[in-house]
């Protein structure tokens, strides 16, 4: 059985890469798929915290049911956001919508 | 089974607020109906507070009767009344004149469109009157002196569509508030020593000496402001001759017999206090006597019926004011019984005149009414010889009682100011009494719009005023059959005013035998202050000098107008610069609006341009201005890239976790140390 | 729970590979069909690591969801907004300041989380789990936590009708 701390360190790694890639990336359906890497960075986390600190209840668990439904939610909504923005602008690239400039 | 005394008190109180609620939620619709509503309550009323009354005569111990309203702090406000001679014959007098004008005003209002409003408001206001008679405590008087200041408000206000009537509300509720913050001060000052609001709890600090003279004083006096603004004494009397533009009915209830005998009622009711102090019974009494003089000479040169009957009630008030300021307690009181019927006859009467007469006031468009209606010449006459104080009416015995209660003080001036107004007080009111119903019929002749008697809509004649002889008076010619219907219509006295006049005719002409001087079991041993102030009979140098004035005013006034033969005072002439003087009241009311337009419209110039350019130039403009500023610059930040805004996002949140581990105390994280160098 | 066996350390060696991998390549493959296959790389990786930690019933459920869902519907997402050639269709941002600060950004809160990581010791609680995961969750579910598994589904319900909306909305006006 590995330690919490390996567990903890891969989730951050993939949450570190998830976030490079969100903060970097200039396609809309990518920067989806980094958002959906953090989400599961975090989830490995809720899950191995749960696996080590609480074994019993088992909470963990639950989380991350939830944030799986969650996560669902979010990718339906997003993808039909950016297929609507792709039908105004003919583009992806979050680079290209500055509509919120003040 | 025996129904205890504070009992009835309550519901003597509460009857005419019932009747207010009624009308104004249930039967305002129904005109006939809200009428009766507010007349029976009060008729029950007034039986009530006559039982109450009867008790008192037979056991003058007061009763009380207290409910638990509120704790503040270690205060604690009751609610409560307070039954004892005085607040007993006052609740009877309000009462039963209350209802009296109440069966007065089914006749009077009759074809008005605010027949229900009129009856809520006078019932709202009996109420109001009544809590102020039976308060014990000042919390709750001046609760109830508010609520009257409110009632007077819209019932002078009644006809507001009318602009004078209107204008005349504003002002009566303007000039008295200046008294009622005074009033306010005065009952927040004795709170501060005293620590509570009770007429027993404050009488008890006075004995005990807890405030100190000067305090006392200062406070009296500022009491004594809230009876000024009420009672329409020097120098806020202005708003009552305007007060004038209400219904009739209100005018005989509000403006004579109680709302402006609020002020002395008050005076009598809190007298511990004014009895402490020397300087502020010399307050009361001057203020009293300068007030007395000047009504009486204003009402001397009035045209309008309303305002002599106005004028005469402000220098009533004055006199009893300066009786209570000279310790003619019993006095005071007593002429504010007495005045209470004689002088709501005389509006009555005046008002049944106007309401015959198309409503018209003025004074020398009419003469010669007697041969139309009787009843109210004959009503009206005896209430003038109570007001003048002809033996054996009302008014004779109190006004005597305050001359002897004058002279007995000490201050012989008094007593001579009394004599003069007295003087005053004969002459007008007989001026009065001919110009309207002697002397030839006025060629003027009211315009019958149809039946339009009935409606205050009609279109009104200018203002004529006093016309003066040299005057030449353009007549309207008199179409003879416009002539023959309005005299018709002069018969016709309904029997709704004339009852109530019949019966307040007798109680003016009678009321007074219970102050006959020397009657064992008479009034002056039922209301005093501290002991009975027993007379042993007439004062006959008293008696007769006051009978000599009134002759002579009342031979004067026959000598003058009696004989009249143009529609027009002669007086102006005789009197001159003088009469002038006293038909523009003293210039009180340009005097005022000078004071107004200079000092207060200055005044308020310079804080308008305080206003414009410190408030609105610096501060709202300055900090709003550095708010857009800021915005400006902020502005640039938002550059509507959605991953700048994440990475500020988590930029943020880096710097959070930094602070937070070295936030949490004990050993610095070694990898955490080595990034920022920290040991 | 005694030291990782060999065994173990291989095992965990080759999913902490799957996972980091699948995510740099996401991040850094030039064809964006390429990232998604090394989205599904990753997220078997995470599936593996679920197995790992005994979390059986989750596993499963990222092989359905994330693979069987999520990743399909993220491949028809790039197949309809697809532009120009596909060889270099996963470009990073132009703007250099976004590209280093975001770099420097993450880097630091990488640096900084496995810092406090290695710095922490934690109470391991020396329990194995429920056997009968998936009945422990479900019982949980409808016992313990029924109203926020009703709004969970409410929320999914709400997502798709809405997602379906903010579609239909623009065939209608076009």
């Amino acid at each position: 059985m590995m330690d919490l701390s390996c567990y903890l360190g891969l989730s951050t790694l993939l949450f570190i890469v998830g976030l490079f890639g969100a903060l970097t990336k200039r396609s809309a359906v990518v920067v989806l798929m980094c958002i959906e890497l953090m989400l599961n960075a975090v989830n490995i986390n809720l899950v191995a915290f749960s696996r080590f600190l609480d074994p019993g209840q088992l909470l963990g668990h639950l989380f991350v049911i939830f944030t799986i439904a969650v996560a669902a939610a979010e990718v339906a909504v997003g993808i039909a956001l950016v297929i609507v923005l792709n039908r105004y602008r003919d583009t992806i690239n979050l680079d290209d919508f500055t509509w919120l400039k003040g | 089974m025996r129904i205890e005394t504070e009992l009835l008190a309550w519901a003597v109180l509460f009857l005419p607020l019932a009747s207010f609620l009624v009308i104004s939620l249930v039967t305002w619709p129904y005109k006939k109906v809200s009428g009766l509503v507010t007349v029976t309550g009060i008729g029950i009323s007034a039986v009530l507070s006559i039982w109450i009354l009867s008790r008192i005569i037979a056991d003058p111990t007061p009763v009380s009767s207290t409910w638990h309203w509120l704790t503040v702090g270690s205060v604690k406000i009751d609610f409560g009344c307070l039954i004892d001679p005085l607040s007993a014959s006052m609740m009877m007098a309000v009462c039963v004149v209350s209802f009296l004008i109440q069966v007065y005003s089914t006749a009077y209002m009759e074809h008005d469109e605010g027949y229900s409003r009129f009856f809520a408001f006078m019932a709202l206001f009996t109420f109001s009157m009544l809590g102020i008679v039976l308060a014990n405590n000042f919390l709750m008087i001046y609760i109830f002196w508010e609520l009257v200041g409110l009632c007077s408000y819209l019932l002078i206000g009644f006809w507001f569509f009318k602009p004078a009537a209107a204008a005349a509300a504003k002002k009566a509720f303007v000039v008295t508030r200046f008294g009622d913050f005074g009033f306010l001060l005065g009952i927040l000052l004795l709170f501060h020593f005293v620590g509570g609001f009770g007429y027993g709890e404050i009488a008890h600090a006075i004995e005990s000496g807890y405030i100190p003279p000067v305090w006392l004083t200062i406070a009296t006096v500022l009491v004594f402001c809230g009876a000024i603004g009420k009672s329409a004494q020097f120098p806020l009397h202005v708003w009552l001759p305007d007060a004038m533009e209400g219904p009739t009915p209100v005018s005989a209830l509000i403006h004579a017999a109680t709302m402006v005998a609020a002020g002395v009622y008050m005076v009598a009711r809190t007298y511990d206090l004014f009895h402490s102090s020397d300087q502020a019974m010399l307050v009361v009494a001057y203020i009293g006597g300068i007030t007395a003089f000047l009504a009486a000479s204003m009402a001397v040169a009035q045209s309008r019926m309303k305002r002599i009957v106005a004028y005469s009630t402000c220098s009533h008030l004055a006199y009893m004011m300066m009786a209570l300021g000279l310790g003619g307690y019993t006095a005071g009181v007593f002429h504010l019984l007495t005045h209470c019927f004689f002088k709501a006859l005389l509006f009555l009467s005046a008002g049944a005149v106007m309401t015959l007469y198309f409503h018209e006031e003025n004074i020398w468009r009419m003469g010669g009414l007697y041969r139309y209606m009787k009843v109210t010449a004959i009503v009206m006459i005896l209430g003038g010889l109570s007001n003048a104080g002809l033996f054996p009416f009302a008014g004779f015995f109190s006004k005597d009682e305050i001359l002897v209660a004058a002279k007995e003080s000490g201050h012989i001036g008094f007593y001579w100011l009394g004599v003069l107004v007295a003087l005053f007080t004969a002459f007008y009111t007989f001026r009065l009494i001919f110009v309207v119903f002697f002397g030839p019929r006025s060629e003027w002749s009211p315009v019958s719009h149809g039946h339009g008697h009935d409606d205050h809509h009609h279109e009104e004649l200018p203002d004529i005023g006093n016309p003066r002889p040299s005057q030449t008076w353009k007549m309207q010619p008199v179409d003879p059959a416009v002539r023959a219907e309005s005299d018709r219509h002069l018969r016709k006295e309904p029997w709704a005013m004339i009852i109530p006049l019949s019966i307040l005719a007798t109680a003016a002409v009678v009321a007074g035998f219970v102050g006959w001087p020397g009657l064992e079991h008479g009034f002056s041993s039922f209301i005093f202050f501290e002991h009975p102030h027993h007379v042993a009979g007439f004062d006959i140098p008293t008696v007769v000098i006051s009978h000599i004035v009134l002759i002579v005013g009342i031979g004067a006034a026959w000598a003058i107008y009696g004989k009249r033969k143009t529609a027009a005072d002669p007086l102006s002439e005789m009197l001159g610069p003088i009469y002038r003087l006293f038909e523009r009241k003293y210039y009180f009311d340009e005097i005022y609006l000078w004071f107004i337009r200079r000092f207060i419209d200055g005044g308020a110039a310079v804080l308008a341009w305080f206003e414009e350019n410190v408030f609105t130039g610096v501060f709202a403009n300055g900090i709003g201005g550095l708010m857009m500023e800021m915005g400006r610059v902020l502005r640039l930040f938002q550059n509507g890239l959605v991953q700048r805004y994440a990475l500020i996002f988590f930029l943020g949140v880096l710097v959070l976790v930094i602070i937070l581990i070295y936030s949490v105390p004990g050993e610095v994280p070694g990898a955490i140390a080595a990034i920022g160098g920290v040991k | 729970m005694g030291e990782p066996t060999t065994g173990t350390i291989v095992v965990f060696s080759v999913l902490a590979a799957m996972v980091i991998g699948g995510g740099l390549g996401v991040v850094l493959l030039r064809n964006v069909f390429h990232a998604l296959v090394a989205m599904v790389v990753c997220f078997l990786g995470v599936s593996g690591v679920y197995f790992s930690l005994q979390a059986d019933f989750l596993a499963v459920m990222q092989v359905l969801i994330y693979i069987g869902a999520v990743a399909v519907v993220i491949a028809f997402a790039v197949m309809l907004t697809r532009r120009g050639k596909m060889s270099d269709s996963n470009r990073f941002v132009d703007n250099s300041v976004q590209l280093v600060l975001g770099t420097s950004v993450a880097g630091g809160l990488g640096v900084v989380l496995l810092g406090l990581i290695c710095e922490t010791t934690w109470q391991i609680a020396d329990k194995l789990p429920a056997t009968d995961l998936t009945r422990f969750l479900g019982e949980a579910m409808m016992t313990k936590l029924p109203i926020p598994f009703e709004i969970a589904a409410v929320l999914l319900l709400v997502a798709l009708v809405g997602a379906v909306m903010i579609a239909l909305e623009e065939v209608q006006k076009s």
